[in-house]
């Protein structure tokens, strides 16, 4: 029985596994025959493939969704300014040219002449800008500024065909850079097209004056747009993809596996990846200080009851000093970041807190401060962590600062938690007790992420009192420029002296890349710019 | 017979209320949608607008009381994030892509499940069962993440016969199928095994060889027909489990399936996806699971009198 019933068993196996290909390739065909024809060699080269973690609303009107999407919105649509990603200039956009009244608060943007929208939706004016700014401030929209821009513009209004003027609340010198550049969401779009057609359609069917146009959209796989440039070309960009493909791909080493095996050409990745992706013959491509882990400390808010503990150790100057003298931040640097960052001085990247010199790894420096603030032998602290994005990687920072502090005679219980409890519990005031691993984001406009954190008001206030919210004041109020610039610096050498947190890195965020990718000039405040990504002049050397 | 049903029904009713309770209540407890939807600087005065929108200011009770008559209606709210679009026709936009790959991983289990429990029954003590144990006991016992990046790392990257992720063209099918149908797989191996040894000790087998029918056919058309039972019933729970449970699969494959819906539905705390993908796939569960044993008691008498 044996020998032929175990070739009978092989055979009936085999058969079912025949089967199971018949019916695999029954199942194939007809996938196949609805799924689209696999691109040529040529158009793998001329597409850009990039692998995000998510797609985020894959919504396309400015205003229905987040700032996330902006690296595939930016390419669709344009911005009355833009920052130089090298110099940080503010250079004209659909804006020739903007002018600011004496008191700070009248803004005349003159619009370009001659932009026109996608698909013969006509001629870009002062209506359209006028349009698109007034459905950012109408209070149903939930895009990243509109909150903050309904907080600080009084209104907006058309003044001739290619003018128009912004009406602020409170003088702000810095306006089209914080709310109006491609750092920010102030995307431009047809008020005829969206008014004529509606929100869904326009939503589903952006129309803008990028250099590129949304060709497909698969919900949950990806966003295809590709360039308007073939006829004539872009006023701005000159694309050198004729397409660029964006998938969501959630999980970070099926990214990497993509970089690897050429299906992607450029995809966010952890640190600890880069050795590997270089070991194989990838580039790492960072978008430079683009954000910054930090340990916020709980209770500092003297001048608001509801944010202020009196009796937490780090009301004291010299322990929070002492916190920072003992966390070695260039080791942080080199294990966690593989160097991808620099030492942070203060609280978040901006230009102007560059230069301000971090604390140095001292802990012997640590001890002596604990001792002066009476806390020789240490005390307890709950430290709170959890994952952002950027930011996976505070949870292992947070075990670090404990193993640091420990050192130092502090008894560290860690706590995991998600960010979305511990923003919650902050809006309640219930965050005075205890400290939490959390990261600072690079604004376009410093002021921002100072009234943030600063304001005794605000919901995310981590410290302020009457010396501090008279210093933003002087920001606030500081008309030129120059002026301006010395004020936030010299703020940020108040957080840095009051150690308001334990400040770490100033991080770049990672992405991996083909041989393929040449220039990304990205800014470090949002994911963005792709369509001004060159291809490599060595990419054909690269693919043979 | 009737009767038996109507209880059946009744429990899966307290089983829905039970969990819409549970997927309510829990979801709220884990924080506030708000604060995803608006940015980290809106205003007190926008907060608490969009707060009052979607109707989270009201009591929770009042809140779930609101839900649960929308949901009997069949409205199970509109997404919170972007264009809001109903919750519903988010998971059904979804579900063909899960019903696709759970439809490919069934087919694969039995496939290899099947013939490999005949052969460890056949083979009862020897080498091949021992084999086929440690196939399946690996089989249940390596996790789906693990085992996908494995075979991705494998076929992809090193071999490059399949692509690593991706919908729409019949290769991107195999990785993600093979991972989820593994677990199956064993699972059929070891019931098939075991009903098959048994079958294979009993009396009427034990008549058919003395009748001086073949080894093959006692095997295979007697043997077996009666130890496909026991899968047969599994098997719309297997296939229902495959559909509601992959959710790692679907990440990490980037399927744009039911279970990647609910992981990012979590992770922006939308409450209404969570609800409608929860609910439904609970409801999916139970609804299978029923027919699995309303099926069974028709088939066995002795069922619907011990239960019913």
């Amino acid at each position: 029985m044996s020998r032929s019933f175990f070739i009978y068993t092989l055979g009936i196996m085999l058969s079912n596994i025949r089967i199971v290909l018949c019916v695999l390739s029954v199942f194939a065909v007809s996938l196949a025959a609805g799924a689209s024809e696999k691109p040529s060699a040529s158009t793998q080269q001329a597409t850009l493939r990039v692998a995000m973690s998510t797609l985020h609303e894959e919504t396309f009107l400015p205003w229905i969704g987040g700032g996330g999407r902006k690296f595939y919105l930016d390419t669709i649509y344009e911005y009355l300014a833009y920052l130089d990603p090298d110099t940080h200039e503010l250079l004209p956009g659909l804006a020739i040219n903007w002018h600011v009244s004496d008191d700070g608060m009248l803004w005349t943007l003159n619009i370009r002449r001659g932009i026109q929208f996608h698909k013969g939706w006509g001629e870009l004016t002062a209506e359209d800008v006028v349009y698109s700014l007034e459905r950012l401030l109408d209070p149903s929209a939930v895009s990243g500024p509109s909150s903050s821009m309904r907080a600080v513009v009084e209104h907006v209004r058309q003044t001739s065909p290619y003018q128009l003027q912004i009406q602020l609340k409170t003088p702000d010198i810095a306006f089209v850079q914080g709310y109006l550049s491609n750092a920010m969401q102030a995307m431009i779009v047809s008020k005829r097209y969206v008014t004529e057609v509606g929100d869904e359609e326009a939503n589903a069917k952006p129309i803008g004056t990028g250099a590129f146009e949304l060709e497909s959209l698969h919900s949950g796989v990806s966003i295809i747009v590709k360039s308007i440039s073939q006829s004539k070309p872009h006023w701005r960009v000159e694309p050198d993809f004729q397409r660029i493909a964006f998938y969501a791909v959630p999980e970070e080493s099926t990214r990497v596996a993509m970089l690897r095996t050429g299906e992607a050409d450029l995809a966010p990745v952890n640190f600890d990846s880069i050795k590997s992706l270089k070991r194989h013959g990838l580039n790492i491509v960072s978008i430079k200080n683009s954000w910054s882990p930090i340990v916020r400390l709980g209770g500092l808010v003297s001048n608001n009851e509801k944010y202020f503990n009196g009796k937490v150790p780090w009301q004291d100057k010299r322990v929070r000093q002492a916190l920072n003298y003992a966390v070695d931040k260039q080791a942080i640097l080199d294990a966690i970041f593989h160097g991808e960052g620099r030492i942070a001085g203060t609280d978040f990247p901006a230009q102007e807190f560059f230069p301000i010199k971090p604390y140095p790894y001292d802990p012997a420096k640590a001890k002596a401060l604990m001792k002066d603030a009476g806390f020789e032998k240490g005390f307890s602290v709950t430290l709170k962590t959890f994952t952002t994005s950027p930011g996976a990687e505070l949870p292992i920072i947070g075990e670090i600062i404990a193993m640091y502090w420990r050192e130092i005679g502090i008894d560290v219980r860690i706590v995991p938690i998600d960010w979305i409890s511990l923003r919650g519990a902050q809006i309640n005031g219930k965050t005075t007790g205890f400290v939490w691993t959390h990261r600072g984001i690079a604004f376009p406009n410093p002021l921002v992420g100072l009234q943030a954190s600063y304001t005794s008001e605000s919901v995310f206030s981590t410290f302020s009192n009457d010396n501090v919210e008279e210093m933003l004041s002087g920001i606030s109020n500081a008309l030129d420029p120059e002026v301006r610039s010395q004020r936030i610096r010299e703020f940020g050498e108040m957080i840095h002296d009051e150690a308001t947190g334990v400040f770490l890195i100033f991080s770049n965020e990672p992405y991996g890349a083909t041989q393929k990718i040449g220039r990304w000039p990205s800014l470090s405040q949002h994911v963005t710019n792709m369509d001004l990504i060159t291809k490599s002049t060595n990419t054909e050397q690269g693919q043979k | 017979m009737s009767t038996y049903i109507l209880k059946r029904l009744s429990e899966m009713l307290v089983a829905l209320l039970l969990m819409s309770m549970v997927v309510f209540v829990l979801g709220r407890a884990t924080g506030d949608p708000v604060s995803l939807l608006l940015s980290d600087y809106a205003s007190d005065e926008d907060r608490a607008r969009v707060t009052a929108e979607l109707g989270l200011d009201k009591p929770i009770a009042t809140q779930y009381v609101n839900f649960l008559g929308n949901v009997l209606s069949g409205n199970f709210g509109n997404s919170l994030i972007g264009d809001q679009r109903p919750a519903i026709d988010m998971l059904m936009e979804r579900f063909p892509a899960s019903l696709k790959l759970a439809g490919v991983a069934l087919l694969i289990s039995l496939s290899i499940g099947v013939p490999l429990g005949v052969v460890a029954a056949v083979y009862y003590g020897s080498v091949w069962d021992s084999l086929a144990r440690l196939m399946a006991l690996l089989g249940q016992s390596i996790p789906a993440f693990w085992l996908g990046l494995v075979m991705m790392y494998v076929f992809s990257v090193q071999l490059g016969w399949f692509p690593t992720s991706g919908y729409g063209q019949w290769n991107h099918y195999i990785l993600p199928a093979l991972t989820l149908g593994l677990f199956t797989t064993a699972a059929v191996t070891r019931l098939i095994r075991a009903s098959m040894a048994e079958a294979l000790s009993s009396e009427f087998i034990k008549l058919n060889r003395i009748k001086g029918l073949s080894e093959v056919q006692i095997v295979w058309k007697h043997a077996l027909r009666n130890s496909l039972i026991p899968v047969l019933t599994f098997m719309g729970t297997f296939f229902a489990t495959m559909i509601t449970g992959a959710v790692v699969v679907e990440t990490v494959f980037s399927w744009p399936g039911v279970g990647r819906l609910a992981f990012e539905a979590i992770l922006n705390r939308d409450f209404p996806v969570i609800q409608a993908v929860v609910l439904s796939m609970t409801a999916l569960f139970i609804v299978v699971n029923l027919l699995v044993d309303v099926t069974y008691a028709w088939v066995d008498p002795r069922i619907r009198l011990a239960k019913g």
